[in-house]
């Protein structure tokens, strides 16, 4: 069944362009996807194809021009379908002021978690993803890794049947990147979780993803299987570059 | 409109504010340096422009409540926006009416206090209050009430118009203050100013107000029709700007 589907979807935006004027371009042009239950789904793409704006349609940030997205089966704009779904990006931020603690007990409180329940699931989400020693601490004197992981257990907090990644990996230590990996591939495996990630770095996709989606200049150019990609391709930065220079 | 969800955003707010040094100086430290400085002016008019003194301590009263309850709702909205954690609020199932309406509790709860300090000030200098409770209350209600709307349609603004315009957070309440005619009748105004001020949000608070102040007591209905009239008008205005914002990608911009 689909979780997501993406049906002739266009967007546009405006940007100035060289000579000063404000010019229309397509950030997404008569995309259309269907997203399986229980995939761990890639889209790929260089800077500026459209990757995040296709988030951002899924997740009812941006309305597309024209088009049909629907997730669960209902409209993104509806609250029970967005309650259904985690995000969680690469630049992903909490208030300053705020602790791992606060924000895994606020989110708790936001997804209607009854008290014993939602303390439960916060000092389980602190230990799972190694807060406890700074659940105490400010946002803003954690390590990259540290928050990266307090997004993660923050998506996770309602337990959601959809998991949407925007480059997850972006910016993180080796070691710290292969945790979330792992993580990634735990959450779908034992949990079912489907979960859509957005990514530069072919290993990952090669590692984490069944499919994947290519996006360049606002338009799917392929959707395939990985291993099918491999059968033809070295490897997947190949892949990429041919993708990038196909017309 | 869910109220877990509202307690949520209402806890975190608090939290935040708790936390930030900062926020907590800025939210006391304006308004009553503001007052202790009418209320220094108004004890040294005493001798030769009583009333004068009077009407600046009082007017300063609400004109400072209507600023802390108004930018407490859009700073908070602004802290959101620059620590990039307003994305995640939206996309864990708040509704921008429920995003607004746990601000508007958590000013309330932040600005009553601070009304109480200042009114304490006042009170000190000269302005006997307390025999005409009802009416300051009644008049309190009111300016907590259109700044909370005015809060609610700057949100709005500050969404469809992009981050770029997050300014509108501290400085747009001066501009409705000033066409409202604080210190004197908006007849001082010249011609088509006159007009403006008639719909302005505080016009006729400050009509109230100043009539307090005077010993010249003014009838409450026309500030209570404004005050209404604009609670209720704000809210079709926010929800479009926000569909706006969702169309032309500034939400997500700001987020």
């Amino acid at each position: 069944m689909a979780i997501i589907d993406i049906s002739g979807v266009s967007r546009q935006f405006g940007k100035r362009g060289e000579s000063g004027k404000k010019e229309r371009f397509y950030a997404l042009k008569d995309v259309s996807l269907k997203i399986e239950e229980g995939e761990v789904f890639g889209i790929l793409g260089p800077n500026g194809a459209g990757k995040t704006t296709l988030l951002n349609v899924v997740m009812g940030m941006v309305y597309p021009d024209s088009g049909n997205v629907s997730v669960f089966g209902g409209d993104v704009r509806s609250g029970r379908v967005v309650q259904r779904i985690g995000y969680v990006s690469g630049e992903e931020r909490f208030h300053w002021a705020l602790t791992p603690f606060d924000v895994l007990t606020f989110g708790g409180m936001l997804y209607g978690l009854g008290r014993s329940e939602r303390r439960r699931r916060r000092d389980e989400l602190l230990a799972l993803f190694g807060l406890d020693k700074v659940a105490g601490s400010k946002f803003d004197v954690l390590s990259t890794g540290e928050k990266m992981r307090l997004a993660f257990a923050y998506a996770l907090i309602n337990r959601p049947k959809l998991l949407l990644l925007d480059e997850p990996t972006l910016g993180l230590d080796p070691d710290i990147a292969i945790t979330v990996r792992k993580e990634i591939k735990r959450i779908n495996r034992e949990l079912g979780t489907t979960i859509v990630l957005t990514s530069h770095y072919m290993r990952e996709v090669e590692q984490l993803c069944g499919r994947i989606a290519f996006i360049n200049m606002g338009r799917v150019m392929q959707v395939a299987k990985v291993s099918d990609i491999r059968k033809t391709h070295p490897d997947m930065d190949s892949y990429f570059v041919k993708m990038v220079n196909k017309k | 409109m869910n109220f877990g969800r509202l307690s949520a955003l209402a806890y975190r707010d608090l939290l935040i504010i708790r936390r930030s040094r900062w926020r907590l100086v800025e939210i006391f430290y304006f308004p009553l340096t503001a007052m202790l400085m009418w209320a220094f002016f108004a004890s040294y008019s005493r001798s030769f422009a009583f009333e004068a003194g009077l009407l600046v301590l009082v007017i300063s009263l609400f004109w400072n409540f209507a600023y802390v309850a108004q930018s407490t709702v859009n700073m908070q909205m602004m802290e959101d926006a620059w620590s990039g954690s307003l994305k995640q609020l939206f996309l864990s199932g708040v509704s921008e009416i429920e995003y607004v309406a746990a601000r508007m509790f958590t000013a309330t709860v932040v600005s009553v206090p601070v009304l109480v300090l200042m009114a304490a000030v006042a009170f000190f200098s000269g302005w006997d209050f307390l025999r005409q409770f009802p009416v300051v209350a009644a008049i309190s209600a009111l300016t907590l009430l259109t700044s909370l709307a005015l809060a609610v349609l700057i949100t709005g603004l500050i969404v469809v118009l992009g981050r770029g315009y997050g300014f509108l957070a501290w400085t747009a309440l001066q501009a409705f203050v000033l066409l409202s005619a604080p210190f004197f009748p908006r007849e001082v105004f010249p011609g088509f100013l006159q007009f403006v001020s008639a719909v302005m949000p505080f016009t006729y608070i400050f009509e109230a107000a100043r009539g307090l102040a005077l010993g010249s007591p003014v009838g409450l209905l026309k500030p209570v029709i404004v005050a209404v009239a604009y609670f209720i008008f704000v809210w079709p205005i926010y929800v479009f700007c926000f569909r706006l914002a969702r169309k032309n990608g500034n939400l997500v911009k700001l987020a």
